[in-house]
């Protein structure tokens, strides 16, 4: 039965993802939830910062497997590239945790389409604590990510899912990859922009002003 | 080649009476190699300590994971050797000084029991009875190479493809990923690393004196465990490897360094969380202060 849901899940996930994708061209035209509460500058550059760590350790271990494994063959690397995967995914935990508070404040207060942003944030929620539950039960999650997941993944993109490894993996890391595929297929639906949980720009800005004002005040007597 | 026909001809007409003399010297050397076969063939009790003991004992060796059994026939008597042989757990229970003792000095490894026949019992009490005669005995090697007897660059090596700081020849995962081993940085065990190895697997600092030869053997060479058998599927250990992943875990066996203290991870991750989140704080107070902008503007 696992073994199923691992080698149709994915595809499942992607089908909702692209259906629902094309439902919101098509018919809603990018109609987004409307925005709920502001968070913090602190807590929108720690969703920034979380995010650039976690997504890109595992978009470059997925890509460059094999590089990673070279790099993850020390001891010492690995706790320090955990370490920092660990205070990243905590960042963003942090950040995603207000954001579906703010979104559960303005649920309550009625504003429109809500529900979706709140179950799509609330599904991000428990993909991160599964994440950081692993990292912290089961070290060292980078290292069995490198040899269990990646080939898992790239098997499921050649159409020729090899779920093995998956299946006789601890039941943690099936929720975190099974969590993953439901927020995949939901993520569209919600109307959420990615923005949300990405607020690279707004960060960005935030910086550039403050050089700006800084430079400005150089500059005038 | 004339020559050549007429001196195997000289060598065919061997004179009569030396025959017999041949017959009866080839059949004093046959003779001769069977009686040493025989005696270096082994007896069921010498094969039973080979298989069952000598992983962790030694008779005139010195102490290995448990004392060196030499002399034991002097020290301790039949009917206490037979009741701890056969359960050595329940002994150290029951309050056995001697058990007690024993358990003291090489714990934390608890012998496992070995239910022997009385036949057995006293098969092997005999060996030993032998070994003290002649002050001491190498076990009869039974099969492959054991984990004891890797020589001190195997153990390096084992070391080495543990950690991770030498690959595995077909791409496997470093057993480090999964599995972690105690040592201070003196002992065999080095300290792996900042933090020690993985917790997905077991520790392993004594899985050869719990397995035995004969239980790791088979684990190293098929990777029978779910886990490992999907992640190793296309990358077996080599028979070098598992020898040399052998030697250093039985090398481990003998640690007999403290667990060290493991750094908590989690919390480690908080306060690096703390100082980000801190810093973010502070920095966008201090844009905000209106004294800051006053200085600005």
């Amino acid at each position: 039965m696992t073994a199923v849901i691992f080698t149709y899940g994915p595809y499942f996930a992607l089908f909702g993802f692209l259906a629902a994708r094309l439902y919101q061209w098509g018919i809603l035209r990018d109609r987004l939830a409307p925005a709920a509460g502001a968070v913090s500058p602190a807590t929108e550059a720690a969703l920034a910062l979380g995010f650039v760590i976690v997504f890109s350790g595992h978009l470059m271990t997925a890509v460059a497997p094999g590089a990673m494994r070279v790099l993850l063959s020390d001891p010492d690397r690995v706790a320090a590239i955990e370490t920092v995967g660990l205070i990243g995914a905590l960042l963003f935990t942090w950040g995603v945790a207000a954001r579906l508070r703010q979104r559960v404040r303005a649920w309550r207060r009625g504003v429109a389409r809500q529900i979706g942003p709140v179950a799509v944030l609330a599904v991000l929620l428990a993909v991160r604590l599964s994440g950081i539950y692993l990292t912290v039960g089961y070290r060292w999650i980078t290292v069995w990510y490198a040899y269990i997941l990646v080939p898992y993944t790239r098997s499921l993109v050649a159409m020729e899912p090899i779920t093995g490894a998956v299946v006789a993996s601890p039941w943690a890391l099936k929720q975190h990859t099974l969590l993953f595929f439901v927020l995949l297929a939901a993520w569209p639906a919600a109307g959420l922009p990615l923005a949300e949980i990405f607020p690279l720009r707004a960060v960005a800005r935030r910086f550039a002003d403050a050089a700006q004002s800084a430079g400005s005040a150089e500059v005038q007597p | 080649m004339r020559q050549l026909v007429s001196r195997l001809h000289t060598v065919r007409e061997v004179p009569r009476p030396t025959v017999p003399l041949l017959v009866v010297a080839l059949a004093a050397a046959s003779a001769s190699r069977v009686a040493r076969a025989a005696e270096a063939a082994p007896s069921p009790a010498a094969t039973l300590f080979a298989e069952r003991c000598s992983t962790c004992h030694n008779l005139g060796g010195g102490v290995k994971v448990g004392p060196d059994l030499l002399g034991v026939i002097k020290r301790r008597t039949k009917d206490w050797f037979r009741k701890f042989v056969r359960g050595p757990s329940a002994a150290i229970d029951a309050g056995d000084p001697v058990a007690a003792q024993l358990y003291k000095a090489f714990q934390p490894v608890r012998m496992p029991d070995q239910p022997l026949t009385d036949a057995e019992v006293d098969g092997v009490w005999g060996y030993f009875a032998d070994c003290t005669d002649k002050g001491g005995c190498v076990p009869a090697p039974s099969g492959p190479r054991w984990g004891t007897d890797a020589t001190a660059e195997e153990v390096t090596r084992g070391r080495d493809l543990f950690a991770g700081q030498r690959r595995l020849a077909r791409g496997g995962a470093p057993c480090f990923a999964c599995h972690a081993v105690r040592g201070d940085g003196a002992a065999q065990g080095e300290q792996l690393g900042l933090m020690g190895g993985g917790t997905l697997g077991p520790n392993l600092t004594f899985a050869y004196a719990r397995l035995g030869e004969k239980g790791l053997t088979p684990v190293l060479a098929q990777m029978s465990t779910p886990v490992m058998q999907a992640v190793y599927a296309g990358a077996p250990l080599e028979a070098d490897e598992q020898m040399a992943l052998k030697g250093y875990l039985a090398s481990l066996a003998r640690d007999g360094t403290r667990p060290r203290r493991e750094r908590d991870f989690f919390f480690l991750g908080l306060e690096g969380m703390g100082l980000v989140l801190g810093a973010f704080t502070l920095r966008s107070r201090v844009r905000r202060t209106p004294g800051t902008d006053k200085e600005r503007s």
